[in-house]
């Protein structure tokens, strides 16, 4: 398992260009500012925005379309507020022709994977942000991705919380066998949570629309925490 | 300062026009819309210092309306009823019939349907409610004719205006309605007598309403409906003599 | 500067008040059960009942893909298209009866065809009273179903895509349960105007007894034959509306 992305996507005024590869198992996150055009990339790597050029590859296979393996959980997690924890997780499996009771099974086994059975019938209005990060994190893993796409995961949490979510996510992480593609401004999440990390850097210009194409090469770099 | 001076006058001189001018209103069978808007011009003409305003509707609805205490200087029916109505409670003196009328049946123009007479009166027809004179004078028509038409196919009018316009807009087969309204929308329907026989002759009177704030314009207004200019302007309509 | 308030308050909010406590002082209660139950009123009742849920239900069936477009879609000619399906909001409904005949009546330009081909015609009948109810009501559905598919999250969707969701699947399970709720306040508003319609209804259906002379038609002709049947049936859709105004009010008292 391994995920070759070599993508262009247009996000309104810029233009985001951006190439890696990652090998089975890993880690990336892709690190910079808000605003930078990160979160189009994952879309487009979710296959929910088309890119203007490239493609990804995911074990030989050209991504296209929705419907394929990959699973994203979102920033502020959007868990469909009129199902329950159990109907969120199930959703996916659902979409993929399981039979309910046995896509329900499924669903509170991944919940218990996660820690938060007991919620399973509770409606995302009533979980906590923990919680809900996790009943997340268990409807994108559900499907059984080959690829695992991290928008922001912990933004959305208090200091504290974050803090206790971070090493658990850090857990399943790595008892995931995909590739994981995560996205964040905060370099401390790269940090523990990534095995190789991109940052976007600024180069040249200040100004949102001089980003990518405009200095060839500079949209993505390899280097470490790499912008003031 | 000088601006409170200049409201004041502006005021004084509102209150001074008004004072000088009196207004009636004339509440009148919807039936003599064309001819009493002619007649109140003319009156108008000859009374600048008084405002007429006009009230049409079905005489029953006018006749509850003044019954409930609406105010109205002149009342002008198509029905005596209503008038005795009115009269019963004491709400207007003597009344004066001042024309009279006749029914017809009108339909589409170029008559599609083929009605020769009320007997052919088929699929939906357009008649007056049975509260207004209209409708109460056609039901006696139909009577006298011997022919009954099953309610489920009458659509009614709430006066002889909206009792027309459903042959003349929409798609009523045919309405009765006074020979009056026939003649005034004749562009737009064609008429089929109904034979003196069977028809019946409305009589319109006219009366001040007793509880008039302005009894003496009322009374003029109803002097110029019966003179001989008032007969002249109902004749023209289709009206008859009494 | 609260007090004149109050006074001013006070006095529009009798305004509402006393025409509906006079209307209530003269319904004989005596005699109500026999008043809703006589031939017109009873055939009233039920027709009104009949006319404003098929009226409801030509509402939902046309304004749902109608609010969709408009709040999903951006085409030249868009606001131009609000503005033809809300202008029966404001559109005195007479004007709208006079503009259903030219197109539906059997010389209308609609009507004739369908007379012509199918033998169908409208005006005059209970289907035709419906389709004026429609006309008047369907603008309160589409304005309350598209206010309610602009105000979800369309990421929601992108999730539900996201975890395989084919496009009807979306719609059934994520996009339809969310809007719901404005779905069917949009259905109570438009049933509620279906039910008090009446100048449409007179000029386009006529006034037929038990055919087409809905609630409101019977209430204003009976007002001066059986005025104890018009108050009567007045106070059904009394009733009716406050009902009305009960339910929606978690929708409206923010």
């Amino acid at each position: 398992m391994s995920l070759h992305a070599d993508l262009t996507v247009r996000a309104g005024t810029f233009e985001v260009q951006i190439a890696f590869d990652a090998p089975t198992g890993s880690v990336v996150a892709l690190l910079g500012p808000n605003g930078s055009g990160k979160t189009t990339v994952l879309r487009c790597l979710a296959g929910l925005v088309e890119p203007a050029e490239g493609c990804a590859i995911v074990d030989g296979t050209r991504l296209a379309g929705p419907g394929r393996t990959v699973g994203m959980m979102f920033q502020d997690y959007l868990l469909f507020p009129h199902l329950s924890a159990a109907e969120n997780v199930a959703f996916g499996l659902r979409c993929r022709g399981m039979r309910r009771r046995d896509a329900d099974r499924a669903a509170v086994g991944w919940l218990a994977r996660m820690g938060v059975a007991d919620r399973a019938r509770a409606l995302p209005r009533d979980l906590s942000g923990g919680q809900a990060q996790r009943v997340a994190l268990a409807r994108a893993l559900a499907i059984e991705p080959r690829l695992l796409l991290l928008d922001e995961p912990l933004a959305a949490l208090d200091a504290t919380t974050r803090w206790a979510m971070r090493s658990e996510l850090r857990h399943h992480l790595d008892t995931f066998d995909g590739v994981t593609v995560l996205v964040t401004h905060d370099p401390l999440d790269a940090l523990t949570l990534a095995d190789p990390w991109w940052c976007w850097r600024r180069v040249g210009s200040r100004s949102r629309e001089r980003w990518p194409r405009s200095a060839p090469g500079l949209a993505l770099a390899m280097s470490p925490i790499c912008w003031a | 300062m000088r601006f409170g001076y200049a409201i004041a006058a502006l005021l004084l001189v509102g209150c001074g026009s008004a004072e000088s001018r009196t207004s009636i209103t004339v509440s009148a069978a919807a039936s003599l819309t064309g001819a009493f808007t002619e007649i109140a011009d003319e009156f108008a003409a000859a009374h600048p210092d008084v405002d007429v305003a006009l009230n049409f509707g079905s005489s029953g609805q006018l006749a509850a309306q003044i019954g409930d205490g609406a105010p109205a200087d002149v009342a002008a029916f198509a029905d005596t009823a209503a008038m005795d109505t009115l009269a019963k409670a004491g709400l207007v003196d003597e009344s004066d019939v001042f024309a009279t009328n006749e029914l017809t049946i009108v339909t589409k123009p170029g008559n599609p349907s083929g009605v020769t007479g009320l007997a052919d009166l088929k699929g939906v027809v357009s008649l007056c409610v049975e509260t207004a004179p209209c409708g109460k004078f056609a039901a006696q028509v139909l009577a006298a004719a011997g022919v009954t038409i099953p309610e489920g196919s009458v659509t009614r009018g709430a006066d002889v205006k909206a009792t027309l316009a459903a042959v003349a807009e929409g798609d009523a087969v045919a309405a009765i309605v006074y020979v009056t309204d026939a003649r005034a929308a004749a562009s737009r329907v064609d008429e089929v007598e109904i034979p003196a026989a069977s028809n019946t002759v409305a009589e319109y009177p006219i009366a001040v309403v007793r509880n008039s704030t302005n009894a003496e314009a009322a009374r003029a207004f109803r002097d110029a409906v019966v003179s001989e200019g008032g007969r002249k302007v109902l004749s023209a309509a289709g009206f008859g003599a009494p | 500067m609260n007090r004149p308030a109050v006074a001013l308050a006070s006095a529009a909010a009798l305004f509402f008040v006393l025409p509906l406590a006079g209307l209530l002082g003269r319904v004989s209660w005596g005699t109500l059960g026999a008043d809703l139950s006589s031939g017109a009123a009873r055939d009233g009742l039920w027709l009104s009942l009949v006319c404003s849920v098929g009226a409801t239900v030509l509402s939902v069936i046309g304004g749902l893909p109608l609010a969709w477009v408009l709040a999903r879609m951006r085409f030249p000619g868009r606001s131009l298209l609000r503005g033809l399906a809300l202008l029966p909001l404001v559109l005195p409904p007479v004007v709208g009866g006079v503009a259903l005949l030219s197109a539906f009546a059997r010389r209308g330009f609609v009507g004739a065809r369908l007379y012509e081909w199918f033998g169908v015609q409208l005006t005059f009948t209970t289907a035709g009273a419906m389709l004026a109810e429609t006309f008047v009501a369907m603008p309160f559905f589409v304005l309350a179903a598209e206010a309610g598919f602009r105000s979800i999250d369309t990421r929601y969707e992108d999730a539900a895509v996201s975890l395989g969701a084919r496009p009807f699947t979306v719609v059934r399970r994520v996009t339809f349960p969310m809007v719901a709720p404005s779905l069917a306040a949009g259905a109570v508003l438009a049933w509620a105007r279906a039910l008090g319609e009446f100048g449409a209804t007179i000029t386009f259906a006529g006034n037929i007894a038990g055919r087409t002379q809905t609630l409101p038609l019977a209430v204003y002709l009976q007002l001066e034959s059986h005025p104890d049947v018009a108050i009567a049936l007045s106070l059904v859709l009394v009733v009716v509306s406050l009902g009305v105004i009960v339910a929606m009010r978690d929708r409206w008292a923010v």
